[in-house]
């Protein structure tokens, strides 16, 4: 018999999926209209669309750090933080 | 309207979520190859990524094949990679990188494909209500047919290492580093090809993301463009996750070994 304990399922932030369905119909929306249109409107549909499928993926992030940090597994939820610091310092570097 | 680049995005992007590999290491070759410049090439392709990988997202939760904690983890070494390859990109010449690419996308496609039948089989005393990912370690099981399959990620420092270099070159070379992800996690920390590629689509939308918040700060997206691609990449994104959760691991190791092959010949040709 092991010493080690059975390990703990995770569930997933709440949200999460409904999130990550949301951003990617708002995404797809201002892609197609994007698309479809011309001149200003392109591209100002075309930068939305750009901000939401940037957005999502950072933000669910955001939520499974939180998430870990409250569970108590700090460890990962460090990593989770770690990443969006250095995200953050890339803008910053391409900033300067 | 942007057809062609709507065309070649839907094919890359099915192609890139089915194995996993994110459709920019193919798209943009195939875009530089119909004259559109590399510097614009670029970040078309991490909008095809991200896109893809965003559209994906949602389908993969529900079959439970991504770990987080695995992706963010290796993520963590592959940002930080990276910003370092993005600030040492004049060090090596491009026809350098691309051969290098070439070589590391055919070895890892012989090293998967050498591999046969399946390493993490069905565990019978797990049910449904086992499948996710496990708190505080880098484990979890996953729904394989009518079974759950358990799995641990192995020898996470040679992981993570290689997930640095894949973000290393990805800074320096301009693409998503998937096709070393994938391989990476599947053939050198033992995790089934299924949840790997999963987590690598996870991981490689967030490398995207990060590749284009700098971008936007350079001014280097063609929104109007961009918008083409992110409509192609996100039904082609969804049509090749579903076809992931249809195919066996062998197929879907078999197919990734073959894109691997022909992303490898692409890159010794552009070099």
């Amino acid at each position: 018999m092991s010493d080690q304990p059975a390990p703990v399922l995770d569930v997933l932030p709440r949200g999460t999926a409904m999130l990550l369905k949301v951003a990617a119909v708002i995404a797809l929306a201002a892609a197609v209209v994007g698309t479809v249109a011309r001149g200003r409107v392109s591209s100002v549909f075309g930068g939305i669309a750009v901000a939401v499928i940037v957005a999502a993926p950072l933000l669910r992030v955001a939520m499974l750090g939180v998430r870990w940090l409250r569970i108590g597994d700090r460890r990962f939820a460090a990593a989770a933080a770690g990443f969006l610091l250095v995200t953050a310092a890339g803008a910053l570097l391409a900033l300067l | 309207m942007q057809w062609t680049e709507l065309a070649f995005a839907f094919v890359t992007s099915t192609v890139g979520a089915l194995g996993g590999l994110g459709g920019a290491v193919l798209l943009v070759p195939l875009l530089v190859l119909t004259g559109t410049s590399p510097r614009l090439a670029a970040p078309l392709g991490l909008v095809s990524v991200a896109a893809g990988s965003l559209s994906a997202a949602a389908p993969q939760l529900k079959e439970h094949t991504v770990n987080h904690r695995l992706g963010i983890t290796t993520e963590l070494a592959a940002s930080v990679g990276a910003v370092g390859g993005a600030l040492g990109s004049g060090m090596a010449s491009d026809v350098f990188l691309q051969r290098f690419l070439a070589v590391v996308a055919i070895s890892a496609a012989l090293l998967g494909g050498r591999r046969k039948g399946i390493r993490n089989l069905p565990d019978p005393a797990l049910t449904a209500a086992d499948v996710g990912e496990h708190i505080g370690s880098l484990s979890g099981a996953y729904p394989l047919g009518d079974g759950v399959v358990p799995y641990r990620a192995r020898r996470l420092g040679a992981g993570v290492g290689l997930f640095g270099v894949s973000g290393l070159l990805a800074g320096m070379a301009g693409a998503s580093g998937g096709f070393i992800k994938t391989p990476a996690t599947s053939e050198v920390m033992h995790v089934p090809v299924r949840v790997a590629a999963a987590t690598t689509t996870f991981t490689i939308g967030l490398t995207a993301a990060t590749g284009l918040v700098v971008m936007s700060v350079q001014g280097r997206l063609q929104l109007d463009h961009c918008a083409a691609v992110c409509v192609g990449s996100m039904f082609g994104g969804r049509v090749g996750a579903l076809a992931q959760t249809r195919l066996s691991p062998p197929q879907v190791r078999r197919f990734l070994s073959v894109v691997l092959v022909v992303v490898g010949i692409v890159l010794l040709v552009r070099a």
